[in-house]
C-alpha cells in the first residue's frame, strides 16, 4: 500500500482536469509511469509532474491526497472508488463526480456539482464517502444514487436535484432545493429557507424522529447529526410531483 | 471428588454423556425507545420458542445489550434462534420477527451475526412489503436497512442477519428428593447460565420437567415421555430413579460453540452442586440417545474435571 502526496506546484494557474488522478489506477503504476501519466491542462495533456510534486511513501493503507490552491482543478476524486482520497485546499467542480466507493475528505471548500454525474451519465455518486469541511456550490449531489455525503458548510443552489437515494448532510443550502427528487435523505442543521419550503413540490414540515440516523457510527457525522436527533425534529416531503417519496430533516 | 465415580458437594455425577445435534443458528438484536418496549419485544419474540419438535425454532433472549453496545444507542436484547435447518430458520425468524418485533412499538430489529460473508437470513428483505410502497431502503455504512412506515413512526430493520452453524440439544438433569429443592436448583442453574454469551436455554425459565425419549408406541408421535425418569412410573416401567429420587428436572442448552455450551453447564452444575449438594440434590446425570443421533457429546465428567 502506498500514500501518494500530490503537491500543486505553484507556477500552475490554468484549469486542470483532474480525471486521471484515480487511486486505484495509481496502485497499478510504477512510480515513473504516474510521473509522465497525462493530465489534462486547458485541454492540452501534460505530465502530471510538470503540474504536480510528487511523494509516494510504503503505508498500511492506500491514501491519495492532492494539495494546493486547487479551484481550478476539476473532476477531483471522480470515479473513485475504494480507499481513501483526501483533498487539502479548496477545489473545483465536479468533485467527487460518479464516485463509487472509498472515503473522500475535502479540507476545504468545492465548487459546483459535488458527487453528481460524470458527463452525460444518468447517475451521479454510488457509493462511499464524502465529507467536506467548508462549503459546496451548485448542484451538490445531483442526480445522486447512494451514499453519503456530509458538508459541513452551506450548499449553494439546486442542493440534491433529481436525487434518487443515498444521504446528504448539509448546514444549510439556498433556492432550488430538492427539485426533482425521487427518494433519499437531506439532514440540514438550519430548516430550509422560505424560498424552498414556499414551492409546491414540497410538503409542509411534520414532526419527525429520525431513528435511522443514529446509525451512522463514523464520529464526525455522528456529531453532526446528534442536534438533530436530540431535536424535536422535522420532515419534509420531496419532490412531491415525483411521489415525495425523498425527505428533508431538520430540527 | 473421588476415583472413577464423581462426586461435587456430595451430589454424584454420573458417568454419561448430553447428546447434541447440529442445528442452524442466528442471533438479533431488538432495540426500542426505553427497556420496557425492548423486552417486551424480545419476550413476545422468545415466546412458544421452546423446542423444534412442535415449535419449529428454539429461541431465547441472549442477554440485555447496553445502549452503547446496539446499533441505535438505544437499550436492547440480544436472541439466539436455532432450526433444524436454514430455510425454517429464515421462516420461523421472518414470521416472529413481523408478529413480535415490527408490532411492538418503538422497536428496531437488527442482525446479531454480520451477514457479510455468511450465509443470510432475511429480516427487512420480507418486512419491507409491509410498508406498502412507503418503505425506504438506507445504505448506511455498506450495511441496508429497511425504514418502514408504522403509526408511532418508524420500523428500521437491518435488510438481513447472518446465519452460522449452531448445536441445540445439550442438557443435563438433576435428580432431587423433593419438589422444593429440585425447583431451586433449576433455578439456580438457569440463573447461572443466564448471563452467559452464546448460549439460551430456550424453556420456561430455563428448564423442562417433561424430558422426551425419542419415539411412542403412538405412530405419529416422534416424541414421548422419558419413562426412565418419570418418578410416578417406578415400578411400573424400566425406571432410572431409586427410592429417593422423587423428582427430576432438564436444562437443556443450545449455543454457538461446543464450547459455549459446555462452559455453560460446568458453571450451572458445579453452582447448582455447591449450594444443594447434602441438602436434597442427589445426582446430576444427561440424556443420549446411545451416542446414535448426534455427534456432539458432552461428557459430564470431563467438562467438570
Amino acid at each position: 500500500m502506498t500514500i501518494y502526496h500530490l503537491q500543486l506546484r505553484p507556477n500552475v494557474n490554468e484549469a486542470i482536469n483532474a480525471e486521471t488522478l484515480a487511486l486505484d489506477h495509481f496502485e497499478r503504476l510504477s512510480k515513473a509511469e504516474i510521473r509522465r501519466l497525462p493530465v489534462s491542462v486547458d485541454q492540452y495533456p501534460r505530465p502530471l509532474e510538470e503540474i504536480f510534486e510528487i511523494e509516494c511513501q510504503e503505508a498500511e493503507e492506500s491514501r491519495l491526497i492532492v494539495e494546493g490552491d486547487l479551484r481550478r482543478v476539476d473532476y477531483l476524486a471522480a470515479a473513485h472508488q475504494q480507499g481513501e482520497f483526501r483533498v487539502l485546499g479548496d477545489a473545483g467542480n465536479f468533485v467527487a463526480a460518479g464516485m463509487r466507493g472509498g472515503s473522500l475528505v475535502v479540507n476545504g471548500s468545492v465548487g459546483d456539482f459535488l458527487a453528481a454525474p460524470i458527463g452525460s451519465r444518468k447517475s451521479g455518486m454510488s457509493g462511499g464517502e464524502i465529507r467536506v469541511s467548508g462549503t459546496a456550490g451548485n448542484y451538490a449531489a445531483h442526480r445522486m444514487r447512494r451514499g453519503t455525503i456530509l458538508i459541513r458548510g452551506g450548499a449553494g443552489k439546486h442542493l440534491a436535484a433529481s436525487m434518487v437515494a443515498g444521504t446528504v448532510m448539509v448546514d444549510h443550502c439556498d433556492a432550488g432545493l430538492a427539485i426533482g427528487m425521487k427518494r433519499g435523505s437531506i439532514v440540514m442543521h438550519q430548516p430550509p429557507n422560505s424560498a424552498c419550503t414556499e414551492s409546491p413540490r414540497l410538503s409542509s414540515p411534520h414532526s419527525f424522529t429520525p431513528n435511522f440516523l443514529r446509525l451512522f457510527r463514523s464520529p464526525e457525522i455522528a456529531a453532526f447529526i446528534r442536534p438533530v436527533i436530540a431535536a424535536n425534529a422535522h420532515r419534509i416531503r420531496a419532490d412531491l410531483t415525483l411521489g415525495g417519496q425523498g425527505e428533508i430533516i431538520f430540527p | 471428588m473421588s476415583g472413577g465415580s464423581m462426586e461435587i458437594n456430595s451430589v454424584v455425577i454420573e458417568d454419561t454423556f448430553a447428546e447434541a445435534f447440529d442445528m442452524k443458528a442466528t442471533r438479533v438484536i431488538v432495540t426500542a425507545f426505553d427497556d420496557e418496549w425492548a423486552r417486551q419485544a424480545a419476550m413476545a419474540m422468545s415466546g412458544f420458542g421452546t423446542s423444534v419438535i412442535d415449535c419449529k425454532l428454539e429461541i431465547d433472549i441472549e442477554q440485555p445489550v447496553a445502549p452503547k453496545d446496539t446499533p441505535d444507542g438505544r437499550p436492547g436484547y440480544s436472541l439466539l434462534a436455532f432450526a433444524m435447518g436454514g430455510s425454517d430458520l429464515e421462516k420461523q425468524m421472518i414470521k416472529r420477527a413481523g408478529q413480535c418485533v415490527l408490532t411492538c412499538p418503538t422497536t428496531a430489529l437488527y442482525a446479531g451475526i454480520d451477514p457479510v460473508g455468511a450465509k443470510r437470513v432475511g429480516l427487512g428483505k420480507a418486512l419491507r412489503f409491509f410498508g406498502d410502497g412507503h418503505q425506504i431502503s438506507k445504505v448506511i455504512e455498506g450495511v441496508r436497512y429497511w425504514r418502514i412506515p408504522v403509526m408511532d413512526g418508524e420500523f428500521l430493520c437491518q435488510h438481513e442477519t447472518g446465519r452460522v452453524d449452531g448445536i441445540g440439544g445439550g442438557n443435563f438433569l438433576l435428580v432431587a428428593s423433593d419438589l422444593k429443592i429440585a425447583s431451586d436448583a433449576a433455578r439456580l442453574a438457569a440463573k447461572t447460565i443466564q448471563p452467559l454469551a452464546d448460549v439460551i436455554a430456550p424453556f420456561p425459565g430455563g428448564v423442562v420437567r417433561s424430558g422426551s425419549k425419542v419415539g411412542s408406541k403412538y405412530k405419529t408421535l416422534i416424541a414421548s415421555t422419558n419413562d426412565a425418569f418419570c418418578p410416578t412410573l417406578r415400578g411400573l416401567a424400566k425406571s432410572s430413579l431409586d427410592d429417593q429420587d422423587n423428582v427430576v428436572l432438564e436444562l437443556v442448552l443450545d449455543g454457538l460453540s461446543h464450547d459455549a455450551i459446555a462452559d455453560a453447564m460446568r458453571r450451572a452444575i458445579v453452582a447448582m452442586c455447591e449450594s444443594f449438594g447434602g441438602k436434597g440434590l442427589r445426582r446430576v446425570t444427561a440424556g443420549n440417545y446411545g451416542g446414535k443421533l448426534g455427534r456432539h457429546h458432552f461428557h459430564l465428567h470431563e467438562i467438570l474435571r
